[in-house]
């Protein structure tokens, strides 16, 4: 009895750590050989394979059926009466749904290739003008009746943000990045009526969170892109890429709510045509200059739990 | 011997055995995976990692680290990875404790560090649990103190700075009678933990398809064996990991003090007090949401029970609806209890990051990374002074100090 209370005592002093996970010492030593001589070897990465022109890509994305709005936020302390001044709850932004069952804020962006070359064959003439733009204004980041008012907002890793505030009591705009791809964070207080800007200085590989920490319940994503090819669904379902470049094989993600579309749960079509998605990935070949692409996502509505 | 002394002596010899099994047990110094970040990226991703891309991920880690005793620096094209980290003192720092030949000493990091920051720098070493606030989680690269813009990581000089003074109002300990060579030692292994748990977190995104490649599920990322089916992968994937190793150590190697303005002329008056304590209640820096209006660190947003206030590392490993199922995998794992974050109490003078007037500048400008602490952009220069001058007033007033308090309000009156 005595040496199972002294060895319980014992054992439950220590805190429980994690597993360490076994390496293969032969495949570091190789791996290290490898990346440190540069002796990769292989074939060349760059984008051998040039645009032919340009297309477009629309697309809709859909709910498989209507669906109740998400429970309004609640707005609590000092600012409530601000933020909802007869005490009603805020829209949740989480899920809008539109007209015809549209669904907004769904983010579809170019993952392949991976680097797009900048040059007038891959990028439209038009893109290269608003490639270092503020994006202020209408075009800015903004935030109201503490709600932001983008809940997915898309911009590329070259461009400046302002953001504002048309509130009148302080926020405070936290920007979570992209350490992978060097987006940057930011956690700025912005008065009422005020504004700041934002430089991210690098891309994500997917949308990130925005969040505010006066005011918890305030959330919304963003997504930096190291080239102009995508876009987000608006209230309506809609959305489109202009300028895509024609002839090559491209590769895109979609998202909403920072999880991709899967063909578990989602129906992707192409121009009529059954299209594979697996964790966000699809696939688009075959396109031709002046082609214009009509995607369409189905979110089967049981399967995410929406009433 | 009778029976009775007889069945003692049995007793006290199995008891004996047991404490010495259990008491010589040192377990051996690994590196341990980032179980927390993991699991988050699972269910964003709705992938789970599988025993084998585990292993993959800790072989390429190993492979450009090395282990605990025989760490590596990694060698990164064009870029001169030895401004930041020198191999003798990695070396001097890592490792297991002894004294080389010559006398000096060796794994300065497991004899003065690794109790509270664990031997992996993930902040959770064995006494980890008992302070608070927790030691530091390098691993996301996330520095709170320190003299750079708010994106940027620490100067080498600021967490020198930090392993010299110490700080103030936690367990962390001054270690100024360490000799320089030693302390650039340790504070060159923080930057190799930091920039390997980097790396690392890149990995695991990568490998549960969240990243730039979107890897088919159970896939690895780098093997030798992809070389042989897949040459054209094997060098993109070779060379994205130098590239984000290079971008990482950049990160580091690029990291400058922020500009400091020279206060304004009345700066250290009164007017200058009046005017910070103006911005202080006001609504453009707002501090008294979080701060309080005693300053007492008692704000209204920390009564907010629907929206606690929690730092970056503690939202990770312990995201909003957990449920209970994912408590006992990041309990199981050793992740320390979620704790929340107290706003600074003003009035006791005690300030982690400093209390020199340009580290307050800095904490003010910048805001403290990784926490709600947000960076005061829209203030002017002269703005982020007189706030500073009022903040660096309060301990001194009569109610900071209620034991003084009678005298001074005396005082007042005469």
């Amino acid at each position: 009895m005595v040496p199972l209370l002294i060895a319980g005592c014992l054992s439950a002093c220590s805190r429980p750590v994690a597993d360490v996970v076994p390496s293969d010492q032969n495949g570091a030593d190789d791996l290290r050989a490898v990346l440190e001589t540069g002796a990769s070897g292989g074939g060349s990465t760059s984008v051998a394979i040039e645009p032919t022109g340009f297309a477009t890509l629309r697309g809709l994305v859909q709910l498989s059926r209507p669906v109740k709005s998400l429970k309004g936020l609640e707005a609590t302390g000092n600012d409530s009466k601000l933020c909802s001044a007869d005490g009603s709850r805020l829209p949740n932004t989480a899920l809008q749904v539109g007209a015809d069952n549209g669904l907004a804020n769904v983010a579809i962006w170019l993952t392949k290739p991976r680097k797009v070359p900048e040059d007038a064959k891959w990028i439209h003439e038009q893109y290269q003008a608003t490639r270092d733009a503020t994006l202020t204004g209408k075009d800015a980041f903004d935030q109201k009746g503490c709600v932001f008012l983008s809940r997915m907002f898309a911009m590329r890793s070259t461009q400046k943000l302002q953001i504002l505030n048309s509130d009148t009591m302080l926020h405070n705009t936290k920007i979570e990045g992209d350490a992978a791809g060097g987006a940057a964070q930011a956690n700025s207080g912005i008065s009422g009526g005020g504004n700041v800007f934002y430089e991210p200085g690098g891309y994500s590989n997917q949308p990130f969170k925005v969040s505010c920490s006066i005011h918890g319940w305030m959330e919304a994503w963003m997504l930096v892109r190291p080239n102009p090819f995508f876009a987000v669904s608006g209230l309506d379902g809609n959305f489109e890429i202009a300028h895509l470049p024609a002839g090559v094989d491209l590769e895109f993600r979609v998202s909403h709510e920072g999880r991709f579309l899967d063909g578990k749960r989602v129906k992707a079509t192409r121009n009529g045509e059954t299209l594979v998605i697996k964790s966000g990935r699809l696939k688009l070949s075959g396109i031709d200059p002046e082609d214009v692409i009509e995607l369409k996502f189905v979110l089967d509505a049981d399967a995410y739990g929406w009433e | 011997m009778d029976f009775f002394w007889k069945q003692r002596l049995g007793f006290v010899m199995v008891a004996a055995i047991t404490v010495a099994l259990l008491g010589c047990d040192s377990p051996q110094a690994e590196f341990r995976p980032t179980v927390g970040f993991e699991l988050a990226q699972q269910t964003s991703l709705d992938r789970k990692l599988t025993d084998e891309q585990r292993e993959n991920v800790a072989t390429i880690l190993e492979g450009l680290f090395g282990t605990p005793d025989a760490p590596h620096v990694p060698a990164v094209p064009e870029v001169d990875i030895s401004q930041l980290l020198n191999k003798t003192s990695i070396q001097m720092a890592g490792g297991p404790v002894s004294v080389d030949q010559d006398g000096r000493a060796r794994g300065l990091y497991r004899k003065h560090c690794a109790h509270c920051h664990g031997i992996t720098g993930d902040g959770m070493g064995p006494t980890a649990e008992f302070l608070n606030p927790y030691p530091r989680d390098y691993r996301m690269g996330k520095f709170k103190f320190k003299s750079t813009e708010t994106n940027s990581r620490p100067t080498t000089d600021d967490i020198k700075r930090i392993v010299e003074k110490g700080i103030p109002g936690t367990a962390m300990p001054s270690f100024r009678v360490l000799e320089n060579a030693e302390k650039q030692a340790l504070v060159q292994y923080v930057i190799y933990l930091s920039i390997r748990g980097e790396l690392e977190r890149m990995l695991i995104t990568e490998t549960l398809g969240g990243g730039e490649f979107g890897l088919e599920e159970k896939k690895l990322f780098l093997s030798m064996a992809l070389k042989d089916t897949d040459a054209a992968a094997f060098q993109e994937r070779s060379e994205w990991i130098q590239e984000k190793v290079a971008v990482i150590a950049n990160n580091w190697l690029q990291a400058q003090s922020a500009e400091v303005p020279p206060p304004p002329k009345n700066w250290g008056s009164a007017e200058s007090v009046h005017l910070g304590r103006e911005l202080f209640y006001g609504t453009r820096a707002g501090c008294v949401k979080c701060h309080g209006y005693i300053a007492l660190g008692d704000g209204d947003n920390t009564f907010d029970e629907t929206n606690l206030l929690v730092d970056d590392w503690t939202k990770e490993n312990w995201p909003k609806g957990i449920d209970k199922v994912g408590r006992k995998q990041r309990s199981a794992a050793g992740i320390l209890e979620q704790r929340l974050l107290r706003p600074r109490n003003l009035r006791q003078g005690v300030y982690r990051g400093g209390r020199r007037p340009v580290d307050l500048y800095w904490r003010l400008r910048n805001g403290i990374v990784g926490t709600p602490m947000p960076a005061a952009k829209e203030l002017k220069s002269d703005e982020i002074w007189y706030l500073l001058d009022y903040v660096r007033s309060l301990p001194f007033e009569s109610i900071s100090q209620p034991h003084k308090q009678q005298r001074n309000l005396k005082r007042e009156r005469m």
